[in-house]
């Protein structure tokens, strides 16, 4: 699990790499908090993310939260394979509200 | 594994099923608002759908899921039963019928059913209020809007799916399980219809354990399986997570249905439950868990306030389980009034048995060997004359007797499921030609051989259908007859002396005797200057080749004519009479032996030969000597307490000679339907259990002899056609002369 934190002034990006699962998911959860404390506004990149699990599901969930309870846009984008399956599966894409790219290969 | 002994039992179930939805729909039609038929009619679509499930029939399910959701209205009274609803429905059977064929035959439907089965559909959702036209592709959701209208095209309504209510216990991700992976294990056993992710659980971000798990599912799962296979999917997590299972509402009935068709072994509520599959065996636990628990809880205060015991007997076992959700109440309901029957009337219960018809053939033949071989003991006790062994071949052949009646009637069944059928091809021809006509079914419960049954089927079919075709009258011409405007046709059944006899009957407008003969001479079938009886002319529409059909319509003059129904009938054994009166009616008579197997034969002799007659049919004996002998030489029939009796003499009609004839000879007086005749022969030798083989292809054209026999010396004996024989004593001919007119005309 690896953050790549990129900021173009307005809104925090961070990218998530590997896997977002209970591995890791202290450590995802001590970073969020650090950047959820700078009450910015948040764009989550999960292009990279190889695997994700109901834990790292929940702390997405719980962070986008927080940011709007403070008033600030959380987003996810770039959704890889791996996060559209579960998300998919767990029909969670209303609740998140992200516009989401569904890969062309079927039509 | 193989499955197809299963199989085999859903084709042979499915059949059943069909046959009694068809009863239970026309018997809809003049009993529209019967709720029992609209149940039985129900409950067989259900079964079959799944039934179908469980073999994964996606064809047959998808069909039989529509029709079923009409039903379901039909019954709960929002869709009213109208001749046109039962007409679809009947439509709905038959291609259900093709369906399950198509199955079973490994083949596909053709075009034309497939496009007729489209239309059914369509008419079936114009029923439920549904756009007639549902895309067919499922699961392809885009991700970006609410995936629930779109991910279920058929089964919108919710009714026919289990739903799944879960949470996740805190701890289940530290205990390396991830909730997700049920799902996907889940989706193994059937389609997640919808979904929703409960979080509400979720704490805010502060007091978030990253580690810890806060989800929960409310699932709708469409799936074939049973509630104890669902529960398993989650059997890692049972002990950590909160989950009720609500079966499909369709389920419920099928559960209900499940246990009243419980063996009578199971006589405790929870077990049946279990068995039904309405409760899963953990869930019985913990009910009974519960019950225990409340039992001692009651207890306490007894011990220390002495009350008596009875006010405080623990919460029913039911009450237990309705509170906790794990079954509704009208399943309990069911099984209870089920627990209720078993003790009642335990003993009582008739039961069935279904067995391979090959299996019983096999009994049939050994059955068959065993009374040869016991009349070869009783031939042996015979001659040696000693008593003891004379008495004990005497047990031996009274119980071989009793064994092979039983054998047969194994092999006997009724012919109501027969003439059941017609009660359709009726309704559906009267329709297509027009007229108002009725079926009357009579000696629905006579029995007969099971070979005979199957093969007395596309005879009877035919003659009803020429009945309705050529023999009932239009119905303007019926009305100016001063008839009843609803016509009728009439099958019956009943035994007579030794055979079974099927009358079709209409009460049309009789045979055009005139028309007919025209016709025949037409075709050339009898010369223009013969004089026919009418009963001649009558029997002319059995001839090959004759059809007085002016226009062929599509229900008979399909090149399948009467000759072919008198062939058919002629082919078991049996005789076809026709009785008409002009005005008035048809009936044809149908005279089939009651088995083909093995019959209570009667042995006669000429010099040394052996000749076996049916003993069902012989009236009596009679010794033919002295004076009336030589006046019956002279005259050709006897005088019989002043009747007059035809008499055959065997040993011309087999041209038996011999240097000294007999110095006594017997006549035995058979009889035939109405006909009585007399046949005589030298010996009488007594009652033969006989085993009938047939004779070879060569001989098949011979008359007079319908098979043979092996006697227990191990001789061969003809056995006499008597119908045959009679014929020829009536018309005055022997088997030569016979040949010879055969090859004449």
């Amino acid at each position: 699990m690896e953050i790549e934190r990129s900021d173009d002034g307005a809104t925090v990006e961070l990218a998530m790499i590997g896997e977002l699962t209970i591995f890791g998911a202290a450590e995802t959860y001590g970073m969020l908090t650090r950047v959820l404390s700078e009450k910015r506004d948040l764009r989550i990149h999960l292009g990279r993310v190889t695997e994700i699990d109901s834990s790292g599901v929940q702390i997405l969930l719980a962070a986008k939260r927080a940011a709007e309870k403070q008033g600030h846009a959380f987003s996810l984008v770039a959704h890889s394979e791996a996060v559209l399956e579960v998300m998919d599966l767990m029909q969670l894409s209303p609740v998140f509200g992200d516009p989401v790219v569904v890969p062309a290969q079927a039509a | 594994m193989n499955l197809e002994p299963a199989l085999e039992a859903f084709f042979a179930e499915a059949d059943e099923l069909l046959t009694r939805m068809e009863e239970s729909l026309l018997g809809l039609e003049s009993a529209p608002d019967d709720s029992e038929l609209i149940n039985d009619i129900f409950r067989a679509a259900h079964t079959i759908k799944g039934t179908a499930g469980v073999f994964g029939f996606d064809d047959v399910v998808r069909f039989t899921h529509e029709v079923e959701s009409v039903l379901d209205r039909v019954r709960d009274g929002e869709i009213a039963v109208t001749p046109d609803v039962i007409g679809l429905f009947l439509r709905n059977k038959d291609h259900i019928g093709a369906l399950v064929r198509a199955v079973a035959e490994k083949t596909d439907i053709d075009d034309a059913q497939r496009a007729d089965g489209e239309t059914q559909l369509a008419e079936l959702r114009v029923l439920l209020g549904k756009p007639a036209a549902v895309p067919a592709a499922t699961g392809l959701v885009a991700a970006d809007k609410p995936a629930v209208g779109a991910s279920a095209p058929d089964m919108e309504s919710g009714s026919g799916n289990w739903h799944l209510s879960l949470r996740f216990g805190t701890d289940v991700l530290r205990g390396g399980m991830d909730p997700l992976s049920f799902l996907r294990y889940l989706r193994t056993l059937g389609d997640i219809v919808h979904l929703t992710t409960v979080i509400e659980a979720l704490p805010n971000w502060l007091k978030l354990d990253p580690e810890s798990c806060y989800l929960g599912f409310e699932i709708d799962f469409r799936s074939d399986a049973s509630k104890a296979e669902i529960e398993g999917v989650f059997e890692f997590v049972r002990d950590e997570c909160v989950l009720h299972i609500v079966p499909p509402h369709a389920q419920v009935s099928e559960y209900i249905s499940v246990i009243r068709a419980l063996p009578e072994d199971v006589t405790m509520l929870g077990e049946m439950l279990v068995a039904s599959g309405a409760l899963t065996r953990a869930e019985l636990e913990r009910g009974l868990a519960l019950q225990a628990g409340a039992a001692s809880a009651a207890v306490e205060p007894t011990a220390e306030g002495e009350q008596p015991a009875a006010a405080v007997a623990p919460p029913p076992l039911g009450e237990i389980l309705v509170e906790t959700g794990a079954v509704s109440p009208g399943v309990v309901d069911a099984a209870l009034t089920r627990q209720k029957q078993v003790k009642d009337a335990k003993a009582q219960e008739a039961r069935s048995l279904r067995i391979d018809a090959d299996k019983l053939d096999q009994l049939i033949e050994l059955v068959g060997e065993l009374v040869v071989a016991s009349a070869g003991v009783q031939n042996v006790a015979q001659m040696l004359a000693q008593s003891q062994l004379t008495e004990a071949s005497e047990v031996l052949s009274r119980l071989v007797e009793e064994v092979r009646d039983q054998a047969l009637s194994l092999r006997m069944v009724q012919i109501g499921a027969t003439f059941q059928r017609f009660q359709r091809v009726v309704r559906d021809v009267s329709r297509d030609l027009g007229k108002d006509i009725e079926l009357q079914i009579s000696g629905a419960d006579t029995e007969l051989d099971k070979t005979v049954v199957e093969r007395i089927g596309d005879p009877l079919m035919h003659l009803v259908r020429n009945s309705m075709d050529h023999g009932i009258e239009p119905t303007e011409v019926r009305i100016a007859a001063g008839k009843s405007a609803r016509a009728k046709v009439m099958l019956n059944a009943y035994h007579e002396a030794g055979s079974i006899v099927i009358d079709v009957a209409d009460d049309g407008g009789g045979l055009n005797r005139a028309k007919i003969l025209r016709k025949a001479i037409e075709r050339g079938l009898v010369p223009e200057e013969n004089q026919l009886s009418d009963r001649e002319i009558d029997r002319l529409i059995f001839e090959p080749g004759f059809s007085t059909a002016d226009a062929v319509s599509n229900l008979s003059g399909r090149g399948v004519g009467m000759d072919v129904v008198r062939r058919d009938i002629e082919a078991l054994r049996g005789t076809v009479e026709i009785d008409t009166e002009p005005g008035k009616g048809t009936r044809i008579r149908i005279r089939l032996p009651l088995t083909l197997a093995i019959i209570d034969g009667f042995r006669v002799g000429i010099d040394k030969a052996s000749f076996v007659l049916p003993v069902d049919m012989i009236v009596e004996c009679v010794e033919l000597a002295g004076a009336t002998r030589d006046a019956a030489r002279i005259r050709g029939y006897l005088d019989m307490r002043g009747e007059v009796l035809p008499l055959l003499w065997l040993r011309q009609v087999f041209d038996i000679h011999s240097d000294a004839p007999p110095r006594r000879e017997n006549v035995v007086v058979v009889q035939f339907g109405q006909t009585k005749a007399g046949i005589v022969v030298d010996h009488l030798m007594g009652e033969h259990q006989t085993v009938i083989r047939p004779l070879g292809k060569l001989f098949s054209s011979l008359r007079g002899v319908s098979g043979s026999t092996i006697l227990g010396s191990g001789e061969i004996a003809l056995i006499l056609d008597v119908a045959g024989l009679m014929k020829m004593a009536v018309s005055g001919t022997t088997v030569s002369q016979a040949e010879l007119a055969g090859s004449a005309g």
